[in-house]
């Protein structure tokens, strides 16, 4: 499904990525670890189209189309899905009205046709009361306001109504308790089908307890430094970065 | 000429120089105000009553050149008015506005100004009776080379007196708009409160706009402030508006409806919001 090949990206110059690659198959979980600017956001950022980062080498292939050409919210509705560390907020957009408005342009974009506003709200419904999700924070301004946890819960609801094949969670679990932990979790699982991809940056093993990667990466200057199974995030959990070798040079 | 208002909801064509209106009874009243025809060195002076709630809805359809509004708002009465200037791109209109407000009384002027060749608002308010109350909420949305001045003075000159101007512009393309707001808070107008706050988008490298806020104070106890920001749309908003798969000119558009609305909200009647909101030029001319 992704293909990332000797990927080179930069922000304002300063080269963050560097020569990355990575193969992500559909049905995978991938977990993405490592210290603070190591390039984790930049990465997940990047596959979906953010402004800021600019590819200066190397290429990411989706469902075999390279990305550069594709518009960011083409992205989107190929199915690209960026849960952000800190989801932006809109006063003035009413969160309900976005997220029809969001799911009627994938709609249209697949040349279904929109759906309207009560068979929108049925379908919100049957989502929310399924995994039993405030549906208050719909009739509130697009994330504004909303606690940190509130703006998660607020991302995980875009998934479970625009399904994508390619999920990027970026610390979705930061700011979550551990019950709000359990209903990400329970969300992501009950889309995993086979079908869908998920490549998910943490800091915590507990989200990786809920959600099994099946890879897991540590990402250090911008590269892949050690791939593995579940068992290389608990080593990370039990001995740190700098027990496995990998140090803070921020700290240090 | 005199017209006594009387019934709930009134049309009236302006087609006369030096018009007065009395609205003496009936509460809730709502009056739509045509300006059909081009109009030069009009007057319309407007007088409402003692305890009533009245609605006004001005709006300018033709050419309006040097005509003045002036209106009287009573002992505890409450005026809500609301201009919407939506002319052609190649004519012009220019209304200069006295206000009176009388004690525990007061006039709310809404302004929705579409797109003009030109457009200037000239507000005098003198708040010299105890408890007067002066707000005014400015939408300008223009495109093209159209230009829309706001000159706003206001003298608060008794006690417990307040005025709040807010205004919002969306400028694009090569429109100008220039805020120029003075308020004057006179030493016998203690516990005064006098705002003035001003948000423009650019949507356009060539879009301009002028905002010289000024408030005069020569008492101590009162509540004042000013604010001024300009700027283009959000980026990251954009950004994340796309990510969802919305397209950059729905999501700017959703990005200023969002802007917009505020002034939209700040109605509170229902009916009134719906009917700016829909407003089409073309159902009256």
């Amino acid at each position: 499904m992704l293909e990332i090949k000797n990927l080179s990206v930069s922000i304002e110059n300063n080269k963050i990525l560097k020569d990355f690659s990575l193969n992500i198959k559909a049905g995978e979980v991938h977990a993405l670890m490592g210290l603070n600017g190591s390039g984790k956001s930049t990465l997940v950022k990047t596959i979906a189209g953010h402004f800021e980062c600019e590819i200066t080498n190397g290429e990411i292939l989706y469902k075999g189309e390279n990305l550069k050409d594709i518009e960011v919210e083409n992205r989107a509705n190929k199915g690209i899905f960026l849960s952000f560390q800190n989801p932006c907020e809109i006063e003035g957009v009413n969160n309900s009205y976005f997220l029809k408005s969001a799911l009627n342009a994938k709609r249209v974009y697949e040349n279904k046709e929109e759906l309207d506003t009560l068979e929108f709200a049925k379908l919100l419904k049957e989502k929310l009361d399924f995994f039993n999700i405030d549906k208050s924070l719909l009739k509130r301004d697009l994330n504004a306001g909303f606690s940190g946890g509130e703006k998660k819960k607020n991302e995980l609801i875009q998934i479970m109504i625009l399904k994508p094949d390619l999920i990027l969670l970026d610390e979705i679990d930061s700011g979550l308790d551990i019950d709000a932990i359990k209903t990400v979790s329970a969300v992501i699982n009950s889309l995993l089908d086979g079908k869908i991809a998920v490549l998910m940056i943490t800091h915590y093993d507990r989200l990786l307890e809920e959600i099994k990667p099946d890879f897991v990466h540590i990402l250090d200057n911008g590269k892949i430094s050690l791939s593995g199974d579940h068992s290389l995030a608990l080593e990370l959990d039990k001995k740190g970065f700098e027990g496995i070798g990998k140090k803070d040079e921020k700290f240090n | 000429m005199k017209n006594l208002i009387k019934n709930d909801f009134t049309f009236i064509d302006i087609i006369k120089d030096n018009q007065e209106i009395i609205i003496e009874n009936k509460d809730n009243n709502t009056i739509i105000l045509l300006n059909k025809i081009i109009c030069k060195n009009f007057s319309l002076k407007i007088i409402i009553k003692k305890n009533l709630n009245i609605n006004i809805i001005d709006l300018f359809l033709e050419e309006n050149l040097n005509n003045k509004r002036e209106f009287v708002v009573n002992e505890s009465s409450k005026l809500d008015y609301y201009k919407i200037q939506n002319l052609d791109e190649n004519k012009s209109s220019d209304i200069f506005y006295k206000n009176t407000i009388k004690r525990n009384a007061f006039l709310n002027m809404y302004v929705f100004e579409f797109s003009s060749l030109t457009s200037v608002n000239e507000v005098s308010t003198i708040l010299d009776y105890q408890n007067s109350s002066f707000s005014m909420n400015i939408l300008v949305n223009i495109k093209n080379k159209s230009f829309v001045e706001n000159i706003i003075h206001t003298i608060h000159q008794n006690e417990n007196t307040k005025s709040n101007i807010k205004i919002k512009h969306i400028l694009k393309d090569k429109s100008k708009s220039s805020f120029k707001p003075l308020s004057i808070v006179q030493n016998k107008a203690i516990n005064a409160q006098a705002y003035q706050y001003s948000k423009a988008i650019l949507c356009n490298d060539g879009a301009n706009v002028l905002v010289e806020p000024h408030l005069e104070i020569l008492v101590d106890e009162l509540k004042a402030a000013h604010g001024s920001s300009i700027g283009f749309l959000d980026k990251n908003a954009l950004y994340y508006l796309q990510s969802r798969g919305i397209s950059l000119i729905q999501a700017k558009e959703l990005l200023l409806k969002a802007f917009e609305n505020e002034i939209y909200d700040s109605i509170s009647n229902k009916n009134i919001k719906e009917f700016i909101k829909n407003f089409k030029r073309s159902r009256y001319v």
